[in-house]
């Protein structure tokens, strides 16, 4: 059989919980009867709020200082980007993305011509040499229609190289191609010109 | 015509949610929402200003690291099991700071000694002799009942959160919730009847 002390004992865990706002509407209801009916459980309420009301003021608190919440934030902020990096991907990978076209970009911009080609410097020095040698057969081939067809094709094959050295990128045939091409036209116009009495002869 | 309507403030959930989406200001909003509420628990579980300045900050700090993974119901409790965790973490790894409680040269406790600033002129209590007299008692109180009374008084966190908090069950938080107050009682019994005679 219980006391009627631990009986109030009781009532005042409920008290307690009444107060933290934590009590069921039952529960509420039964406290509120008993308190009617019991003094001491009804002073023991007006004590401990009282002591809770001076406690909460008298005791150390305050607000903690405003360099404090500023340096929270600073640092949420700096954080925040790696919050937002992992927790959206597609921010990420533009963030990817981005950075390789820096990178490509920078790379392709201090590329020399001839690491742009993928030529050697000995190849496109043999170029070199081959469009002075169609400049020089140009400018003495005879006026003939095959020889005028020769010079336009020469021209052509010239222009091509010109453009495959860097002037214009929208080129991108193979380099040992366009040697195939323009040296047999190259020696023939030579020949040509070196001895064109004696073929004509 | 402004908008005078009243407009329900964002959950912490919510709060939490925009500040990973990518909301810094909402981060701002929950610091200082829940600012009181820790702040006086740390203020009252280390031993001086600074030192509750510098583990505030530290908590926030902790909190931020593990924000995007907070998938729990209650964020001031989960909040306050942080800073109880550094707390003790604290107290383990340095030496006791100098405590409120050591006497000055005058016999005063340093806390006595050292005005709050923190206090406003409508919270007389804090300055009076009662003041001083709560103040003195809680600090006596053994820990674990010390705690469970700042977490309710100074942070107003309920029993099912204090229990949490504390790893134990909400029985034993009232319990202790019980023992502090009828020590406290006992001890300024006496003022509040001087103060009944008063009025």
């Amino acid at each position: 059989m219980k006391t009627e002390t631990t009986h109030c004992e009781e009532y005042h865990e409920l008290i307690l919980l009444a107060d933290s706002g934590e009590l069921t509407h039952d529960s509420r209801r039964e406290l509120d009867m008993h308190l009617r009916d019991c003094p001491a459980c009804a002073q023991y309420q007006n004590d401990i709020r009282r002591i809770i009301h001076d406690s909460r003021e008298a005791l150390p608190g305050g607000l903690p200082s405003e360099q404090t919440v500023s340096n929270i934030i600073a640092h949420a902020g700096n954080r925040h980007g790696r919050i937002i990096f992992f927790t959206q991907p597609w921010r990420a990978v533009a963030g990817i993305a981005a950075v390789l076209a820096v990178v490509m970009t920078t790379y392709i911009a201090f590329q020399t011509p001839e690491q742009r080609t993928g030529t050697s410097a000995y190849e496109a020095g043999d170029l070199h040499v081959m469009i002075a040698l169609a400049s020089e057969g140009e400018s003495e081939i005879p006026a003939s229609d095959s020889a005028g067809s020769d010079d336009a094709q020469l021209k052509e094959l010239a222009g091509r190289l010109l453009r495959f050295q860097g002037f214009n990128t929208e080129e991108s045939e193979d380099p040992e191609d366009i040697t195939d091409l323009f040296l047999p036209t190259a020696l023939q116009l030579r020949n040509t010109r070196e001895f064109p009495e004696e073929t004509n002869v | 015509m402004a908008n005078t309507g009243n407009v329900k403030p964002l959950s912490d959930a919510e709060l939490i949610a925009s500040y990973v989406g990518g909301e810094l200001n909402s981060l701002e909003v929950l610091v200082n929402r829940h600012r009181s509420a820790l702040f006086g628990y740390i203020m009252n579980m280390t031993a001086n200003r600074v030192n509750a300045d510098d583990v505030f900050q530290e908590v926030w700090i902790r909190a931020i690291k593990k924000i995007g993974n907070f998938k729990e119901n209650n964020f001031p409790g989960w909040l306050m099991r942080i800073a109880r965790n550094h707390v003790i973490d604290e107290a383990r790894r340095k030496k006791p700071d100098l405590s409120l409680d050591c006497e000055t040269p005058d016999g005063m406790s340093l806390k006595q000694a050292i005005p709050n600033n923190s206090r406003t002129p409508d919270r007389e209590i804090a300055d009076s002799e009662l003041g001083l007299k709560i103040n003195a008692a809680v600090e006596k109180l053994p820990p674990e009942q010390k705690e469970v009374f700042i977490l309710r008084v100074k942070s107003d966190m309920p029993f099912k959160e204090i229990s949490r908090i504390q790893g134990t069950s909400i029985n034993t938080a009232l319990a202790r919730m019980q023992y502090a107050l009828t020590r406290l009682r006992t001890i300024l019994k006496d003022d509040y009847a001087q103060l009944e005679r008063a009025i």
